[in-house]
């Protein structure tokens, strides 16, 4: 640092802290002028030898320059901090387009997700979810839902069985006859799991996943079972003008029955490959609970009635998501499963 | 069930377009599945008359043939087929026309021109399974063109029949059906006819027929005619029925009996009458007892089983087979044709048992027409243009026709719609009903061959259905709001939520295995075998969760996919119990490799790690044993502890069976029981927060090996303190320059104390009595 020369005015001293580049040397200037040898703070001790007159005339001189000094080191300060916050900034400005790291997750299954959906859409209309074996004895799997032994209605199911009698469930269907043991209507409930059927090829798997409901009131009807399945369709798919229709078919624990068919979410009913050029696609079975199914269940029929659907999963996955291929699910190939996450 | 319209058209007058009517079927319950032409267009295909035959010069098998083709024009065309004669009606392919498989050109066949080719109905795209040229009526014009001639354009339906329908398998069901529906008018006057006519009751064999007491009920009727000057040829037309309902043609009596039953549903069967011995008798299988079926098998008979039988044995398997001994052949004479009513429950599953599948046992399992036995073999006769020289007609029991109440009421509730009676009755005339008003309703009696109407449901479903579903309401439902309890849900989305975002992916693998891949993973649990698997893969119930994983594993390292986190939730079959096991595996490396990342191999607390995050969703003290598992490395598995109780297991893969399986990456597995813990909820309790500051305090120990960090922190969870908020371990050293038997462990300590700010000495005396505690389990020195 250069010399200090007596003091004479404010400028000259305005002009040193101009030229200080850090804090550092600010720091020096203000000990040299202010420490407790400095020439201000002398100069300001001095003040006491004078007479009143001239400490007071020498004495607003020098606050003043005390002032003004300390003013004018503060602004210097903050111009040296903003410039070397400004520097610090640049040196750690990153290439922020580069990936994040450890930014993987996994995902639920493409099946699990449409049941996921199934099950919080009709939760959150009071359906409570049960479950039930998958080992499934005959009576329930069977008889208990209208399909006697020897009935044609048993070859609609290739069934596997076990060597003790017992069936894989191939239907989720016998979870209604278990619920309507524990509980009386009115209810509702759905039922979600594995079923299984003794095929395999380009369209079946012998494992699969359905969705059973069941809905018991007072004064239940088809009329209530089309709504309610329509509704849920339109909002599966995203759809809200998606064409719906219901066609008499035949389940024996059912009466009336129908399938059901939605416009074909892929051509929009212009006929395509998929739709198998009919513009229709069956997408569930249901209908009106079967009084046999109701008496063997102790309900009072004429009180209460009901209705009863059923639905494929990995059909609806397929045409939710465009999967063209069922085998797809089972194979647990991470480069297909990770698209759904 | 294959529907040509043109013969549908035979009992049905309707305006409909094919798709209409199609359209119309499927709403109506007889589900449309294709629409398609009888047969190809064949450009260029005419018939033709063989007018001349020669041998040919230069080839046993051929001959030399001169083909008329109307218009005076004639070919000479070289032809293979045995079956040719001189003024055969054929089906002459033309230079340049074209069959479906390929292009017909003029050619010199071992040195003779040819021009052209006389064709088999399998060349043509016609196969009826018949043999040589397609031998055509001898009324066939010559020069016409076959598709022509044949109406092959003409469509021909696919309809789905659900099981209950068995009255829809004929054509002239599904006219009548149709009828019903509003297609159009059934025109039935034939079988009017029919029914009028009385039957002949000659009998000039001394030939008995009977049913046993026993099976009276079994076969409600069992008629049998005897019939002389069989048919020598099916027509054109009823053959191209035939094949057009996708039936082999098999010999002339064979197809006429089919062609009856697609026409009217009922099955019929006929035996050589001279073949057939002494008496005949409709009973019940004996012990024992064999058919030689005509599929050519030997068939064990069961005694619920029901047959026809001579005095030799059992002829037929009744409404589902005949036998081979008494079958129609090239040199059958005489037939005895029968046409009979034999119950549903006295077939059904008989033919699945045995593993067959007839035509005849589909219907007849189904219920047949009752009314349709006499009519049919009558209408049969006369088609076949036999003569009848005796009839035997035996009565069984006949079902009796239910009687059914439909209230208006329970249709108005069904439906929530108010059908006018009106309407009701014209939908019940419709069917065939019988009905009279009774109160606030009907009493219908359903016809004969209708056997799925008994309830008054059904009679819902029918009126429902002539009405139209289409035209049926619909509405929202209405209910009584009531909270549920669905914990469990919640708790399987949140354990799935967490596994997610650790980077797992759930997989969903099949709940079958092969068992030689379960026992090297469970050697100590037995499984169940499925008694018809698909396959010896997929032959045997899981009993864990670790062969689907590890199979998933290998597909996706087969893929070059080498860092694999997968889980699977879902229910294991061991121990006579059906639980929900979650299960996960991991491998590979422990950060995706990139820019930034240590390159570093998951290790055994990875693992660890991801399975304590698990658990800490349920309350209550974890323990990790260490556990012997047959499928895991000895030195780095453990089971999951909670108050005694083993809830799961963890570890690395066993490096043998890794070798098996072709493993190369360290593997690590977990398995965990969910059938209780989805059903715990889990309520944490407030817990005061010190406003003082706390104090820590490190310790480096010095600990034999062998001596197990979890020992020592469970020792020091034993001591009582009121200031000890928390120990960790910071950090784990062995090696130079420690002891080899020895190795370090740094504990962190965290004091807190709730009333005021901790004294020096509080700190000192805490950390002395752990030490303490310490020393109790082991030698251990403070490492200085």
């Amino acid at each position: 640092m250069e010399n200090v020369v007596p003091l004479t005015s404010i400028a000259e001293i305005a002009e040193v802290i101009g030229r200080c580049q850090s804090i550092a040397e600010l720091e020096s200037l203000r000990v040299h002028w202010l420490g407790k040898k400095g020439i201000l703070t002398q100069a300001l001790q001095g003040l006491a030898k004078l007479d009143p007159e001239e400490r007071k005339r020498h004495g607003a001189q020098l606050n003043s320059w005390k002032a003004q000094f300390l003013e004018l080191l503060d602004q210097r300060r903050h111009l040296i901090e903003a410039a070397l916050l400004e520097q610090k900034l640049i040196r750690e400005t990153l290439d922020i387009s580069l990936p994040g790291r450890n930014r993987g997750r996994g995902s639920l299954h493409p099946v699990r997700q449409t049941l996921d959906w199934i099950e919080g859409y009709f939760s959150g209309l009071g359906f409570e979810v049960a479950d039930g074996p998958e080992l499934e004895d005959d009576f329930h799997n069977f008889t208990a839902l209208n399909i006697p032994e020897e009935h044609p209605a048993r070859a609609m199911h290739d069934t596997f069985y076990l060597e003790d009698g017992r069936v894989l469930r191939t239907h989720t269907s016998p979870v209604q006859i278990r619920y309507l043991e524990s509980h009386q209507p009115p209810l509702r409930m759905i039922a979600t799991g594995r079923v299984y059927r003794k095929d395999s090829d380009l369209t079946h798997t012998p494992m699969f996943h359905q969705v059973e409901g069941l809905f018991l009131d007072e004064n239940a009807s088809f009329a209530d079972l089309r709504g309610l399945l329509a509704d849920f369709l339109q909002n599966f798919f995203d759809r809200s003008d998606l064409q719906v229709r219901f066609r008499p078919s035949y389940f024996p624990f059912t009466e009336p029955s129908a399938e059901v068919d939605v416009a074909c979410v892929l051509c929009n009913g212009t006929g395509c490959r998929v739709c198998k050029a009919t513009g229709w696609l069956e997408v569930l079975g249901c209908g009106m609970v079967h009084p046999a199914v109701l008496t063997m269940a102790g309900v009072d029929q004429e009180k209460f009635s009901g209705f009863a659907f059923g639905m494929g999963i990995e059909r609806l996955t397929m045409l939710r998501l465009g999967i063209p291929d069922l085998r797809l699910f089972f194979e647990s190939d991470l480069r297909f499963l990770r698209q759904f996450s | 069930m294959r529907v040509p319209l043109e013969w549908l058209r035979e009992y049905l007058h309707s305006t409909l377009t094919p798709t209409a009517l199609g359209d119309l079927l499927s709403m109506g319950g007889l589900e449309l599945e294709g629409i398609e032409p009888a047969g190809p267009e064949l450009p260029g295909v005419v018939v033709g008359t063989v007018v001349q035959m020669q041998q040919h010069p230069h080839a046993d098998g051929l001959r030399v043939t001169k083909v008329e083709i109307g218009g005076g024009r004639q070919l000479q065309i070289v032809c293979g087929a045995p079956n040719v004669y001189e003024g055969q009606r054929v089906a002459v392919a033309q230079p340049g026309a074209q069959l479906p498989t390929k292009q017909i050109t003029a050619m010199e066949l071992r040195g003779v021109r040819s021009e052209g080719m006389l064709c088999s109905a399998s060349e043509l795209g016609l196969d009826d399974g018949s043999q040589g040229l397609l031998d055509l009526d001898p009324e066939a014009t010559p020069g016409l063109r076959l598709d022509e001639y044949l109406a092959l354009g003409d469509p021909v339906l696919t309809l789905g029949i659900t099981p209950n329908r068995g009255d829809a398998l004929s054509i002239l069901g599904v006219a009548r059906d149709a009828a019903a529906l509003g297609a159009g008018t059934l025109l039935h006057s034939q079988l009017g006819q029919l029914a009028k006519q009385s039957t002949l009751q000659q009998q000039v064999d001394d030939r008995t027929v009977q049913i046993a007491a026993s099976a009276r009920e079994a076969c409600g009727f069992y008629g049998l005619s005897l019939l002389e000057g069989l048919p020598g040829r099916v027509p054109d037309r009823w053959r191209e029925r035939l094949r057009r309902c996708e039936q082999k043609s098999i010999s002339p009596v064979v197809d006429w009996l089919n062609v009856w039953m697609l026409a009217m549903g009922q099955p019929m069967h006929a035996f050589d009458a001279d073949l057939l011995q002494g008496d005949i008798e409709i009973r019940w299988a004996r012990k024992g007892e064999t058919l030689d079926a005509l599929d050519g098998r030997d068939l064990a008979l069961q005694e619920d089983m029901l047959v026809i039988a001579d005095s030799v044995g059992p002829v037929a398997l009744a409404g589902i087979m005949g036998g081979r001994r008494t079958a129609v052949g090239s040199a059958t004479r005489r037939v005895l044709l029968e046409s009979a009513y034999f119950s549903p429950r006295a077939i059904q599953g008989r033919a699945r048992r045995l593993g067959l599948q007839t035509e005849a046992a589909q219907r007849f399992e189904r219920g047949v027409d009752f009314a349709l036995p006499q009519p049919a073999a009558l209408l049969l006769q006369e088609k076949m243009g036999t003569h009848c020289v005796a009839t035997w007609s035996v009565m069984g029991e006949l079902p009796v026709l239910p009687t059914i109440g439909l209230r208006q009421s329970v249709l108005a509730k069904t439906l929530a719609l108010k059908i006018s009676p009106a309407l009701v009755e014209r939908h019940l005339t419709a069917l065939g009903c019988q009905f009279q008003v009774d109160g606030e309703g009907w009493q219908v009696i359903p016809p004969s061959h209708r056997f799925d109407l008994r309830l008054e449901a059904d009679l819902v479903e029918e009126v429902a259905r002539l009405y139209g579903f289409a035209r049926l309401p619909s509405r929202q439902p209405s209910a009584i709001l009531r909270p549920l309890q669905q914990h469990q849900h919640t708790r399987r989305r949140q354990v799935m939520a967490l596994l997610v975002a650790r980077e797992y992916q759930e997989i969903i693998s099949y709940s079958f295995v092969a068992p030689e891949l379960q026992a090297a993973i469970y050697p100590d649990l037995p499984a169940i075998k499925l008694q018809n698997a698909l396959s010896s893969d997929l032959s045997v119930m899981r009993t864990g969760l670790w062969p689907g994983l590890l199979q998933a594993l290998q597909f996706n390292r087969n893929r070059q996919q080498e860092r694999v986190r997968i889980f699977e939730l879902g229910r294991v079959f061991a121990n006579g119990e059906q639980r929900l096991q979650l299960a996960g595996l991991l491998t590979g490396n422990l950060y995706q490799e990139e820019w930034g990342n240590t390159k570093k191999p998951v290790d055994f607390f990875d693992l660890k790690g991801d399975v304590e995050a698990l658990l800490s969703l349920w309350n209550g003290d974890w323990h990790f044993v260490r556990v012997n598992d047959p499928a895991l490395h000895p030195g780095q598995a453990a089971a999951m502890i909670r108050a005694g109780k083993e809830y799961g297991r963890l570890g690395a893969l066993h490096p043998r069976l890794a070798e098996d399986l072709g493993l190369d990456a360290a593997t690590f597995l977990f398995s965990l029981d969910m059938e209780d813990l989805l059903q715990e909820t889990t309520r944490r309790q407030f817990r005061p927060i010190s406003s003082f500051p706390s104090v820590q305090r490190d310790l480096a120990l010095l600990i034999p090996q062998g001596v197990l960090a979890g020992d020592l922190l469970a020792a020091l969870q034993g001591v009582e303190s009121e200031i000890l908020q928390q120990v960790e371990i910071f950090d784990r050293y062995e090696g130079p320059p420690l002891p080899q038997d020895r190795y370090s462990l740094g504990f962190r300590f965290h004091f807190q104390d709730q009333t005021g700010t901790l004294t020096e000495e509080r700190v000192q005396e805490a950390l002395e009595r752990l030490w303490q505690r310490l020393v109790q389990v082991a030698p251990i020195a403070l490492r200085g």
